[in-house]
């Protein structure tokens, strides 16, 4: 007997660090009361405890571990679950896992029909959690990984909607039927609809498939949720659809029962409300799958065959078979099964379908291939570096679902609405019925008045029918779908509709975040610049040539000035292992100059280096250098200052102790920089740029991308506090930067963007990722958040609106002026057509092109028509 | 040996819920007809449909609330 009041569990622990903990949890454990064993296995970081359940529980054996610095881990479950579709469904799922013993968290997402859930292995079984979730009215799987779940998450919606399509064609030709033999006594009908029709109890046998066909579903399903305690939209449409059917049965077949008589059968009411619904459900499993196109096309991606050599031979095998350092041969027009380095071969490869780019990227030897991409011209051998999860795509697919499972801030209000509604609106639906019951038929009846869409006078219902059908209306009208759906549907489209662009945002919050922003950080190196100083600008001392026979002694007649003044420089320098060094020789390499080596180098430590080349003395450095070596350098020393107000370095030359001329080096701007803070100022952020530099330097470069304000000789681990500065005087700021300098000032802001991390996507720091390295992104992605958040306020006012104004005319408001009331089936439709709207409404994200594409079509379009602009041009030159 | 427990529902709360949900489902119906009796005027059939109906929707909006009130309690 003792034995059956004993529990066991075995608990996953994590934090112990040496045998010692184990005593401490042992100890902890065996003070609780109820515990009558507790053994813990460092090794196995697990704890199997044995409890009396009447005494004690999970939560308090957890709380005894935690309150002693451990933490107890539950195993994580990711589960596909069909038909959870709506805010309130979550609710159902989330209390009815959390009802079960051993389920610690769990986090349904109706957008994406998914459900976390953590659970302790020792309790509960992934079997049993499966097994409550189908008791609730779900079917459930494991979640899949990339195709497969793609292949089954396609597979359950076309059956959804087959499965609706069916009951479609088995409810509308029925509930047609029954609406022209109910209305057979109107208009013109009597003259061709049979009078069998109008009988009741025709009526009465085509309406019966209808609620025990398409509409079992609503029963069956809310029956389930009741069972656990817990009430959904399926209960609003069976308690209407029972009602209406019921009381018609009872008046067909009792009809002085006193229900309001056999010209009161309401089955067209069933019928209709039936045939509605189903309806709404089809079109809702027609449209469901499109807010997730982007994270399907991204899944189409993946390749599934490879071509790999093994053993020296070229084999096909699954995409994802390839192994780490497998060679991989790609032909042209194909798609690139995994990321890797090519070693043989040159390519173009269209990567627009991951960086949104448009323009093929070359691909040559030691270049980085991506995953999922098309490679167009040529043939190239390629080393895996990263398969199955690790890929690029595989990363992003990842994150894009992460992100599509996030809930907004926005999203909370219409979730708690939503989640609480039903139960409201039951209340709301016994509170009308007894007003119109005891007070409203009483004082403002008209048995002249009819339903609008149904043929009864309404005198011939009664007191009873006219209440209750008021009652179902309003359980019908009320059902908040398009609340529940409002915002995961647009941030499913919106963060898609990012993803094609190359913009990855981390979750729904992020996008909310980014649409409120008030000011945008940038960081100067390696974000707004390119990081690496370049060769800007050469000046050359007046009378110097090497072309002269001065400079003849060099023999590198032929030399323009400058190219001879970076030459000089380069080849002083051409063993140097400083930045600004290389960039010279770097800067003459790329102006086609062969850089040889000097004959003699030395460095002169703060100052610059001294060389000898062809028997001849070459001096590179600043203005302290030449003043010791006695080079007259005054004449060029204004240019110079000038090139260091611009933010520049400016290196002096002399050769055979006479100027030759200044080389600028700097760090050169991006590409796109300018025109990105430009778009920044049009959609009226303050643009920052924050840098380790001095302050000269800084804002010579902020004066050329028109940034507004320079955070400058700021040191990387201050750069989070000069975030934290700007967001105390109530700004929202953003920080672009490159993700790993950065990391802390990203992780402080509201919208951390980590730019250019290409294929390392998973590993970066921020809200928001950007795969290319264009800062045009982050207008992108500003953009992108805005329409988002645009449709996103939209969806919710459009659905709250329609709740606020139809519950009131669904519950009868307007009887009293104008003797209208709403008959449950047109409540049904506008129930679907309020669900239908919101889809809808988000649908037309699909059509956003942010500016900087809408532009590039532009242009295409102009030069596409610029031929014939020319062709006009030449005629009229010719005329 | 149970190996597994029903730690967060047992029968007992259960069975509490249900009676707190069904006594104040049929309150409501007790009011229903009280106040049918006090108006006046209405068919048998009319009281007892509509007492039908109040118990329902009383049925299905106190049963969640107490289920999960009665639940949070034995959690604590």
């Amino acid at each position: 007997m003792s034995g059956q009041m004993t529990s066991k569990i075995s608990l996953k622990i994590a934090g112990m660090s040496c045998a010692s903990c184990v005593a401490h949890i042992e100890t902890a454990l065996s003070n609780l009361k109820g515990v009558s064993k507790a053994q813990v296995n460092f090794a196995a970081q697990k704890a199997q405890v044995e409890y009396d359940p009447e005494r004690a529980d999970l939560q308090q054996i957890a709380r005894a571990i935690e309150d002693v610095g451990y933490e107890v881990v539950p195993d994580e479950l990711s589960l596909s679950v069909f038909g959870m579709r709506s805010a309130h469904c979550e609710g159902v799922v989330k209390e009815g896992l959390e009802n079960l013993p051993g389920v610690a968290r769990v986090e349904p997402n109706s957008s994406t029909e998914t459900a976390s859930v953590w659970y302790h292995a020792g309790i509960v079984s992934p079997a049993e959690i499966k097994e409550t979730i189908r008791d609730l009215g779900y079917d459930v799987e494991e979640k899949l990984e990339g195709r497969a779940a793609l292949d089954r998450e396609r597979e359950a919606r076309q059956r959804d909607i087959r499965h609706q399509g069916f009951w479609m064609l088995v409810s509308w030709p029925l509930a047609f039927l029954i609406m022209l033999g109910t209305f057979r006594e109107y208009w013109i009908l009597p003259e061709f609809v049979p009078e069998f029709l109008g009988d009741k109890f025709t009526l009465f046998v085509f309406t019966t498939p209808v609620v025990f066909g398409p509409g079992l579903q609503f029963f069956i399903n809310s029956w389930r949720g009741l069972k656990h305690g817990v009430t959904d939209m399926n209960l609003l449409y069976a308690t209407g659809i029972g009602a209406a059917y019921l009381i018609g049965v009872v008046n067909t077949f009792w009809p002085d029962a006193g229900f309001g008589g056999e010209k009161a059968v309401f089955f067209e009411s069933a019928a209709l409300l039936t045939a509605f619904i189903v309806l709404g459900k089809w079109l809702e499993a027609l449209t469901r799958g499109r807010t997730s196109d982007a994270i399907r096309r991204l899944m189409a991606l993946q390749p599934k065959i490879a071509r790999v050599i093994r053993k020296g031979k070229e084999i096909e095998l699954p995409a994802d078979e390839v192994l780490v350092d497998d060679l991989v041969i790609v032909r042209p027009g194909e798609r690139i099964p995994v990321d890797g380095v090519v070693i043989e071969g040159y390519s173009a490869v269209d990567e627009s379908m991951l960086t949104g780019e448009s323009m093929p990227v070359e691909k040559k030897t030691g270049d980085q291939v991506i995953g999922g991409t098309m490679n167009k011209t040529g043939a190239f051998r390629f080393r895996a570096t990263k398969v199955g999860r690790e890929t690029a795509l595989a990363q992003i697919i990842h994150l894009v679902e992460e992100a599509q499972a996030s809930k907004a801030p926005i999203q909370k209000l219409a979730d708690k609405v939503a989640g609480h509604f039903i139960l409201w609106v039951h209340v709301l639906a016994l509170s009308v019925f007894f007003f119109w019951f005891f007070v409203g038929y009483w004082r403002f009846f008209d048995p002249q008045s009819t339903f609008l869409l149904t043929p009864y006078a309404l005198g011939e219902i009664g007191v009873f029918g006219f209440a209750i059908l008021i009652s179902i209306s309003v359980l019908v009208i009320s059902c908040p779908c398009a609340v529940g759906m409002a915002t995961p549907s647009a941030m499913m489209a919106g963060t898609g509709k990012a993803a094609e662009h190359g913009v990855l945002f981390k979750g729904a919050d992020a996008i909310e975040a980014t649409s409120k922003l008030d000011a945008i950080i940038f960081d100067k190196t390696g974000t707004l610049t390119k990081g690496e100083p370049s060769v800007t600008d050469v000046i050359v001392a007046q009378g110097f040539d090497l072309s002269s026979a001065e400079g003849s002694k060099f023999k590198v007649q032929g030399l323009e000035g400058e190219k001879a003044v970076l030459l000089l420089a380069a080849v002083a320098e051409k063993n140097s292992e400083h930045p600004l060094g290389e960039a010279i020789v770097r800067g003459a390499k790329e102006r086609g100059l062969e850089v040889p080596d000097a004959d003699r180098f030395d460095s002169i430590p703060g100052h610059g280096v001294e060389a000898e080349w062809q028997g001849r003395k070459i001096l590179l450095g600043n203005r302290k250098l030449m003043k010791e070596r006695g080079v007259p350098f005054e004449a060029l020393l204004s240019q110079a200052e000038a090139l260091e107000n611009d933010g520049k370095t400016a290196m002096l030359v002399a050769a055979e102790g006479k100027p030759a001329g200044i080389i600028a080096v700097a760090d050169t701007l991006k590409d796109y920089s300018v025109e990105a803070v430009e778009e920044l100022h049009r959609l009226g952020l303050e643009v920052l740029m924050i840098t380790g530099d001095n302050r000269r330097t800084a804002e010579a470069i902020a004066r050329k991308v028109k940034i507004d304000r320079v955070l400058a000789e700021v040191l990387p681990q201050d750069k989070a506090e000069k975030v934290k500065e700007l967001q105390a005087t109530g700004k929202r700021v953003a920080m672009v930067g490159d993700g790993v300098n950065d990391a802390p000032a990203l992780a402080q802001a509201n919208v951390g963007i980590a730019i250019g991390s290409g294929t390392d996507v998973a590993k970066e720091t921020g809200h928001v990722i950007l795969i290319k390295e264009d800062l045009r992104d982050v207008v992108v992605a500003m953009e992108v958040a805005n329409a988002t958040m645009r449709k996103v306020k939209q969806n919710l006012f459009w659905a709250f609106s329609y709740n606020v104004a139809s519950i009131p005319i669904g519950a009868g408001l307007l009887y009293p002026f104008f003797k209208l009331v709403v008959s449950p089936e047109l409540a049904a439709l506008l129930m679907a057509v309020s669900s239908l709207s919101v889809t809808l409404n988000t649908l037309l994200l699909k059509r956003f092109a942010p500016t900087l594409e809408r532009e590039k079509a532009l242009l295409e379009k102009t030069l596409s028509l610029e031929p014939s602009f020319a062709g006009h041009g030449s005629e009229m030159r010719r005329r | 040996m149970e190996t597994r427990t029903t730690l967060a529902v047992d029968k007992n709360t259960l069975r509490l819920s249900a009676l707190c949900y069904t006594g104040t489902s049929l309150t409501v119906v007790v009011l229903f007809v009280a106040l049918g009796q006090i108006v006046g005027g209405y068919p048998t059939p009319a009281v007892i449909g509509g007492a039908i109906w109040s118990f329902i929707l009383s049925m299905i909006v106190t049963m969640p609330l107490y289920t999960s009130y009665f639940r949070r309690r034995r959690m604590r």
